[in-house]
């Protein structure tokens, strides 16, 4: 992987006025800024709120990077965007954790062309991976894979 | 703090269509080149035939409150605070449910000295900046700015 960092970060404030309608105030800000309660995201939402009368209910700061050097995109049986492998995941609170991972390799589906494998290495490697550095939303650790299965892309056009 | 930072991975396929996976890491994690970033991309890119363009983190706090009620304007009821930064390229931020305060007589234009502004201007002037990493620098002026819906019978 060759990552380069956005040149700033984007500051979100997110409104919320009494009748419930939602808005948004976005600025950039240095890509040095990544905490949402202290520094540039403190001093603008502090700032806003002070001239306006709708609720700041969520300072959100984003962080970009892009790939420079992605390469190719490999050729084979699933390898739409719209071919998913659904792995569904447990968080340690029982919560499921479901991603879905895009035009798959033929390597990590079963014979049955339904099912995940996830004895293939690499699955191995990815569930490993994401038990050791992902958690769920509610920030519990990942403990085990429940399932795995493909998603058939919906229904083409008549060719 | 955020209970989680909220990672986008977005791939790419031979014909051109985008996808994009999210999951959830530690909220200390605030780096797109963090090992733990790393090692679940990488290992998702030997799952998949496409191939990784982009990463985006997002991290949120949620201050505790409410909307002030019934106030003379709601979210259509923008402030607009015009810049420009350090190449005299314009900027403009607007910022919802604007307090009646801060309007001048004629009930349009924001006085840069209304109760608030002056905080405002000096905040944004110092921290703000263009996409590209330019300062912002200049209040210009600000206004009021209605974006109300009509009403559909």
């Amino acid at each position: 992987m060759a990552l380069v960092l956005g040149p700033t970060n984007q500051l979100i404030l997110h409104w919320i006025d009494f009748n419930g309608k939602h808005s948004t105030t976005e600025f950039w800000i240095a890509s040095s800024e990544v905490d949402p309660e202290s520094g540039a995201a403190l001093a603008l939402s502090a700032a806003c709120q002070a001239v306006s009368n709708s609720f700041l209910f969520n300072v959100e700061i984003k962080i970009y990077a892009v790939e420079t050097t992605p390469g190719t995109p490999a050729t084979g049986p699933y390898d739409r965007s719209a071919d998913k492998l659904a792995c569904v995941f447990r968080g340690s609170d029982g919560s499921p954790v479901t991603i879905q991972i895009g035009g798959p390799l033929q390597t990590v589906i079963a014979s049955n062309r339904i099912n995940g494998k996830p004895g293939a290495g690499d699955f191995t490697d990815f569930v490993e991976a994401f038990k050791n550095g992902a958690l769920t939303a509610e920030g519990r650790t990942i403990v085990s894979l429940a399932r795995s299965y493909r998603r058939r892309p919906p229904n083409r056009r008549q060719q | 703090m955020a209970l989680t930072t909220r990672v986008t991975v977005c791939y790419q396929d031979r014909y051109g269509y985008k996808w994009c996976v999210s999951f959830h890491v530690d909220p200390s994690v605030v780096d797109p080149t963090d090992p733990v970033i790393v090692a679940i991309v990488e290992a998702i890119n030997l799952l998949t035939n496409c191939v990784n363009i982009s990463i985006e983190l997002s991290t949120v706090t949620a201050p505790a409150g409410s909307a002030t009620a019934a106030a003379d304007f709601v979210n259509e009821d923008k402030g607009f605070f015009r810049f420009t930064d350090e190449d005299s390229v314009a900027h403009s931020y607007k910022i919802p449910g604007l307090k009646p305060g801060i309007l001048s007589a004629d009930d349009e234009t924001i006085a840069s000295t209304a109760t608030g502004v002056p905080a405002l201007i000096s905040a944004v002037n110092t921290y703000a900046k263009g996409r590209g990493g330019a300062d912002v620098r200049a209040f210009v002026s600000a206004y009021r700015k209605e974006n109300r819906k009509v009403l559909r019978r």
